[in-house]
């Protein structure tokens, strides 16, 4: 008849058992591979990670073991266990082994540095860098095993390999299979239970939720009291009376920002483009560079034609064959779409009413910024050297060329004509 | 120069007007029937193969060929006869080739083209 002593040490036993580096934590490989030996079920991981694992981060610690089963902590048995774990052969580790726990403790390591940072960006990084081995993983040929990012998804998401069975476009594993096994469900997700933890925390809010929730604003009337609390977050003006489900995407739409911008190929550094609308329409200009929205950064150059830096959609240009040696282009670093936006003009000025009738009121002068002059000049000078390098009688037909413009001559036909 | 002056015979050189090989000049090697021939055009780039007599347009040249010759023999009697120069002369090529460069002129050809012309 085992005393309650030994009962308890059989828990203690297996905890050690189970966490063959000697390391005082349960990792998920180590639930996996005994899962393995003892030939369990697979629900036996998950069922460990749901019971014993806290702070779910895909570890069961000593502690948390022992707060799970209402077990008084041994010290000297983990103590004894964890001091193994330097001698390394006791525990009759392969060499892999040892490798595998080596790279696990540098991702931990700089998992811990990011924890620290900034928990909640951690968990959508997490996500995503799940997402990605997922998302790789279904991509690769069969035979490669997709590098998550260390400092992000633990090295166990990276052995489950999901190959493609023969370019049928089926998958070894279904997708929910992979969840299952990957268990991606450990993941933090952007719940409302982990955004209270989170809040509860103290983690850096969103401004939205910094923001006070009553507001003290003072109203008129000497008998109202002075001041009023104010809701600052608004309700809904109407809620709705039947639950709306919305069809649920099934290929996520991406956001203009994150689609791919494409470039014609006849469009190059240097290359002379016909402007076909806008301001500046049948003017050949010289096309620099393509701007992260997809726009084109163009230069007449200004003294030869009189359009500026300026931005041009590439549907409405046609690309000739002339190009420009542009060589080593240096743009200035501020040229982008910011720099570009159309600003506001000035609203309402606290003149006198009379000012503010529009038909009176002197419409704003457009000022031009330095900074404009500036960079102007500078890639200019890029250009017309590049034109000097032409030699005398060819900068002569290039200049004539850029300050004429582009028209369609009677039987001209644009399908017919090369550029 | 009549109009009864080029004749469909071995030897004659024909310029191949449509098809995988249109614009080049070949020589006919052997007459098959009313319709069809077999041409040869080692020195312009023609395989030899059977040609329809409505696909050729006839030229002044005619090289001096045995029935069907080999590709070999019709080489060297055709760099012998010196034919690729004599056919660059004809105004006809040379009508071909400024049509060519006229439909191929980018913008900035155009461009000085109408300087040139000023």
């Amino acid at each position: 008849m085992a005393s309650a002593q030994d009962e308890g040490m059989d828990f203690h036993k297996a905890f050690l058992s189970i966490d063959t580096d000697h390391s005082g934590e349960i990792t998920v490989d180590e639930l996996q591979s005994y899962c393995r030996k003892m030939n369990y079920q697979e629900t036996f991981v998950q069922k460990w990670l749901m019971l014993f694992d806290a702070d779910q981060n895909g570890r069961i610690t000593y502690d948390e073991y022992c707060n799970a089963l209402g077990l008084p902590p041994k010290k000297d048995v983990i103590a004894k266990h964890k001091s193994q774990q330097s001698k390394g052969k006791k525990s009759g580790k392969t060499a892999r082994a040892v490798k595998v726990a080596k790279r696990r403790k540098e991702q931990e390591e700089t998992r811990v540095t990011v924890e620290t940072v900034k928990p909640p960006v951690q968990e959508e990084v997490v996500q995503t860098a799940a997402v990605a081995p997922v998302a790789a993983s279904k991509a690769a040929a069969a035979g490669q095993a997709p590098q998550p990012p260390p400092s992000q998804a633990p090295s166990r998401r990276s052995r489950i390999r999901n190959e493609q069975l023969s370019y049928s476009g089926v998958m070894l594993h279904s997708r929910a299979r992979v969840f299952q096994r990957k268990a991606l469900y450990r993941l933090a997700k952007k719940s409302a239970a982990n955004k209270l933890a989170r809040k509860l925390k103290g983690a850096p809010s969103t401004a939205a939720q910094q923001r006070p929730a009553t507001v003290e604003k003072p109203i008129g009337g000497d008998k109202n009291g002075g001041t009023r609390q104010v809701a600052s977050r608004r309700q809904p003006r109407s809620l709705p009376t039947e639950p709306t489900s919305k069809p649920r995407r099934l290929r996520p739409v991406k956001t203009f920002a994150r689609q791919r911008r494409r470039l014609r190929a006849s469009i190059q550094p240097g290359s002379v483009l016909i402007l076909l609308a806008g301001r500046h329409r049948g003017k050949r200009v010289v096309f620099l560079k393509q701007l992260a929205s997809g726009l084109l950064l163009v230069t007449g150059p200004f003294k030869v034609n009189g359009c500026p830096l300026r931005r041009v959609c590439q549907s409405f240009v046609i690309a000739t064959r002339t190009r420009l040696e542009l060589g080593d282009l240096r743009l200035p670093e501020r040229l982008n779409d910011a720099y570009f936006r159309r600003t506001k003009k000035q609203s309402k000025q606290k003149a006198s009413p009379a000012a503010q009738d529009p038909f009176t009121r002197p419409e704003a002068a457009y000022q031009l910024a330095q900074e404009r002059r500036e960079d102007q000049k500078s890639v200019d000078s890029q250009v017309m050297s590049a034109l000097v390098k032409l030699g005398r009688p060819d900068k002569k037909l290039m200049l004539g060329y850029l300050s004429s413009l582009f028209s369609l001559k009677s039987g001209q036909r644009p399908h017919d004509m090369v550029f | 120069m009549g109009k009864l002056d080029k004749f469909v015979e071995v030897g004659r050189v024909a310029f191949i007007a449509n098809g995988k090989d249109s614009g080049k000049v070949c020589a006919i090697a052997e007459i098959i029937d009313q319709n069809r021939v077999l041409i040869d055009g080692p020195c312009s780039g023609v395989r030899r193969q059977v040609c329809d007599m409505k696909r050729l347009h006839l030229t002044r040249f005619c090289i001096d060929l045995p029935h069907s010759a080999r590709t070999a023999v019709v080489r060297r009697k055709w760099t012998a006869a010196k034919l690729d120069e004599k056919w660059k002369e004809t105004s006809w090529a040379k009508k071909l080739e400024s049509r060519r460069l006229r439909t191929n002129m980018s913008d900035f050809d155009r461009f000085k083209l109408a300087r040139a012309k000023q």
